[in-house]
């Protein structure tokens, strides 16, 4: 397996690997996607809400805000555990209370943990008028994306890694020429680059087979993660493969016996 | 009501974007422009901010219960 960073940026990353089949890639994707944990909340007591929104539509939107994340000290409750007197190691209170008139944002959030707040202090929540008020108690708890999507860590994506021929010297290019995207062309030639750059591989095939044909390399794969914040991308590369091995030694461990 | 805190298709936070998006389209730049500056390449996230009317001034006006 051959690994290369294409792009790095806190808001992506872009991978391209190459030797691995499209099942290995695949279930990556879904790992990171569904089995990392991330911090969320869960549960909202509300004390006071005369804002114009209702109770649920607040404590949903609340549910949706990512918070940062520290995998370390938290651990994900069980089923059977009870939201009330659940000790530190697994959850973690948040408290708001504000009046207006004002717009409520996630920086309002008064969280017990100073290392987990919000990713987006910007965020809003509620606009209050003059004489409402907001008050509530919140409880976030470390989840994982299949249970909900408010838990997933980001999103991921590949693709194969596109090879064209262009063969702008046929005899069909003036017929063809003005059925590419604009875009596709430089100096009124196709030209590779452009066509990548600007996503027009899909346009750009099949139009005509002589001047232009698509093929894609089957072991060789862009693979894009890009987390909402909560996490970075490294982060949930090796926490989706750290993940993805203890399920495969539970399974051999359970077959030996 | 509010605009979404996260895109309904992708599930990438928006709602923080918002208020930069409304000072550049009022500024008097392209939502086009704004948009790409903003970093929401996918046309789900730009379909909320488009699509989307802040109708909590409006719904404030009545009494919940």
């Amino acid at each position: 397996m051959k690994v290369e960073t294409l792009k790095k940026s806190k808001t992506m990353l872009s991978l391209q690997v190459q030797g691995v089949s499209i099942s290995y890639i695949n279930a990556i994707r879904r790992y990171i996607m569904a089995e990392v944990p991330t911090m969320a909340i869960e549960i909202v007591e509300f004390r006071l809400n005369n804002s114009p929104m209702y109770d649920e539509m607040l404590a949903h939107r609340l549910g949706l805000i990512p918070l940062k994340t520290d995998l370390k000290s938290y651990k994900i409750p069980t089923k059977e555990m009870s939201y009330e007197n659940m000790s530190a190691e697994y959850s973690l209170k948040l408290t708001l209370k504000e009046q207006g008139p004002k717009i409520v944002r996630a920086s309002d959030i008064k969280s017990k943990d100073p290392k987990v707040v919000p990713v987006f202090p910007n965020t809003p929540i509620v606009k209050l008028l003059d004489g409402q008020e907001l008050e509530f108690e919140a409880t976030a708890v470390l989840g994982v994306g299949k249970d909900h999507v408010k838990w997933s860590p980001g999103t991921v994506w590949y693709q194969n890694v596109p090879k064209l021929k262009i063969n702008n010297n046929s005899a069909k290019f003036d017929e063809f020429k003005d059925k590419y995207p604009s875009k596709a062309l430089l100096k009124g030639k196709l030209d590779a680059d452009r066509i990548i750059k600007n996503d027009l591989i899909d346009a750009c095939d099949g139009v005509c087979d002589e001047i232009l044909s698509v093929e894609y390399e089957p072991d060789k794969f862009i693979v894009h993660i890009e987390p909402w914040g909560q996490l970075d991308p490294k982060e949930m590369l090796t926490t989706a493969l750290e993940t993805f091995n203890a399920q495969l030694k539970e399974l051999q461990d359970l077959m030996k016996a | 009501m509010m605009i979404p805190i996260r895109c309904f298709s992708c599930g990438k936070p928006i709602a923080h974007l918002y208020d930069e998006y409304n000072e550049k389209v009022k500024k008097g730049e392209e939502p086009k422009k704004a948009l790409d500056d903003l970093g929401l390449t996918r046309f789900c996230c730009r379909a909320q901010f488009v699509g989307h009317v802040d109708l909590i001034d409006d719904a404030a006006k009545f009494k919940k219960f």
